[in-house]
């Protein structure tokens, strides 16, 4: 018969025990630095939980298996008959406690990925607003100088047509021949040069110098769809977009377009109500562009709708009423327009047409 | 019978069991009794269990794509291997209970026994019992994958999401 001896069984099992021991102990302190590094981070608190029962789980086990060798070699065998028990006990709860710890992990995850989606939303929605912000202080500064220039334009113009009418009136009364007269019309022609400034100022500043571009209109609503997505969600409202199968583009301000289909949308998740639709369609009309938000909610009272684009006029549920008006005037900016049809009980349907080309305002940012 | 009478019946049977079991305590089954095998079945059930969630970590991770990244595959590495070990511990478990006693001989002038090799259930049980060359390469992956963890968080201050 052959014998094995269990001297190699014995001395990897050792060997092995205090390696469990170094190495765990290791793991513990790695992940100690990363919770250092972290205290908050929810993966850095589930791997200390990990590592913390891996730990226990090594640390038990090889103290269990060392201590049954040091009896053997110091004649106390006999006692580790009565701690093995104990020992295989606390095994058997380290694997649990690691076995429901790693069971855990899937759902951690789940929760990883959803917080990283959600710091990578705000932080592009924070790039947005800081875009937007400077839009709008560009958009503000402008405006009050085109007013300013306008107001200027306003006020030398009347001085001026009286000079000018005031001159011509002299004219008449001088006689034919009378060397003054030169003069009368060297006035009258420096004050018709003025009257030409002041019409070209004005016409000009009409036009402000806003940050156009060729935008794509599908592209922007389905921004501004995921925009207010999670609102919609919140809310038990269905969005669903019927896309133009070709690109609409048009010239427009990326950001204010944008924010009035967010106005738009926002009208109709918070005018519905749980299980209620919104469809929004976007199609190439005859020499123009459209988007049409058509939701089944509960609709618009007539006496409503006639006024829903005067400022400050409110349904009630809005919070500011001006949300239709600003919509009306940036859609209106881009020498588009905006229609709004709603009966009771079917829903509410919101048209914004822009023209493929700004025509007049046709400018590039 | 009527129901009635059904119900007097089974209430007569309760009264009569109740009254044995109370002359002759050896008959009652409520408390359970905590054989040795038990424990053993206890702690296999615990290896079948950390079986699963480690496989369901390792799904988890595939699921998720992690494991593309150096760190996870490491931590998914050592995971499999702890598998392999829980198995290994499992099948070491049950040779073991098979194992008489009168294999184990100390020869003489030795103080560690030997096992005499009477079938290959001893071959098997001398292999199974070196099951830290599975446990200990284990705890080293993790050890690796968290150290490359650490890097990344140093480099990202936990505030990104984890890649290496």
């Amino acid at each position: 018969m052959t014998f094995w001896s269990l001297s190699p069984v014995w001395i990897i099992d050792f060997a092995g025990s205090l390696g469990m021991i170094i190495v765990s102990t290791m793991c513990l302190a790695t992940t100690r630095k990363i919770i250092r590094k972290a205290p908050e981070n929810a993966l850095a608190n589930y791997l200390l939980w990990f590592t913390g029962a891996l730990f226990a789980f090594s640390v038990s086990r090889s103290a269990g298996h060392i201590l049954k060798h040091i009896l053997f070699f110091s004649g106390h065998f006999d006692l580790w008959k009565q701690l093995s028990p104990i020992s295989g006990s606390i095994n058997t709860i380290t694997f649990v406690i690691i076995g429901s710890v790693t069971l855990y992990f899937g759902r951690m995850e789940t929760i990883m990925n959803r917080m990283a989606r959600d710091r990578e939303k705000i932080s592009s929605f924070s790039r947005e607003l800081l875009e937007l912000n400077k839009d709008i202080e560009s958009i503000v500064s402008e405006r009050t100088r085109v007013e300013m220039a306008l107001r200027f334009a306003h006020d030398v113009r009347n001085p001026s047509m009286i000079i000018g009418g005031l001159v011509r009136r002299m004219k008449k009364n001088i006689p034919e021949g009378n060397p003054e007269l030169k003069k009368i019309d060297q006035i009258q022609e420096q004050v018709k040069k003025l009257e030409s400034l002041i019409t070209k100022l004005d016409l000009s500043e009409k036009k402000g110098k806003w940050k156009f571009s060729a935008l794509e209109l599908s592209a922007l609503v389905e921004e501004a769809m995921a925009a207010v997505a999670d609102e919609a969600e919140r809310r038990g409202v269905i969005l669903f977009l019927d896309r133009a199968p070709s690109p609409l583009t048009f010239q427009g301000n990326r950001h204010l377009v944008k924010i009035a289909l967010m106005h738009v949308l926002r009208n109709a998740i918070e005018a519905c109500g749980s299980g209620d639709t919104i469809q929004i369609v976007t199609e190439a009309g005859e020499k123009t562009v459209l988007v049409r938000i058509e939701d089944n909610g509960p609709g618009i009272p007539p006496e409503m709708v006639q006024h829903i684009f005067e400022p400050f006029f409110t349904t009630g549920k809005g919070t500011t009423g001006i949300g239709l008006p600003y919509v009306k005037q940036i859609v209106e900016d881009h020498n588009g327009s905006i229609e709004l049809a709603s009966s009771r009980d079917k829903g509410t349907s919101v048209v914004i047409v822009f023209p493929p080309l700004l025509g007049e305002l046709s400018r590039k940012g | 019978m009527t129901g009635g009478g059904r119900t007097g019946s089974v209430t007569v049977f309760l009264m009569a069991a109740l009254m044995a079991s109370a002359f002759n305590p050896r008959t009652v089954f409520a408390l359970q009794t905590h054989a040795a095998p038990e424990g053993l079945y206890v702690h296999q059930g615990a290896h079948l269990f950390l079986i699963f969630s480690l496989a369901a970590f390792l799904f988890s991770l595939r699921r998720s794509r992690l494991e593309t990244e150096k760190a996870w595959r490491l931590l998914s590495w050592g995971a499999f291997l702890l598998i392999l070990w829980n198995a290994w511990a499992f099948a070491g478990h049950i040779a073991e209970t098979f194992l008489p006693e009168s294999v184990f001989i100390v020869l003489p002038g030795r103080t560690v026994p030997a096992l005499a090799m009477q079938s290959w259930l001893e071959a098997a049980y001398y292999v199974l019992q070196m099951d830290h060359l599975l446990c200990l390469p284990a705890l080293v992956f993790f050890c690796a994958g968290l150290r490359k963890l650490h890097a990344v968080f140093q480099e990202n201050g936990g505030t990104k999401r984890v890649r290496s």
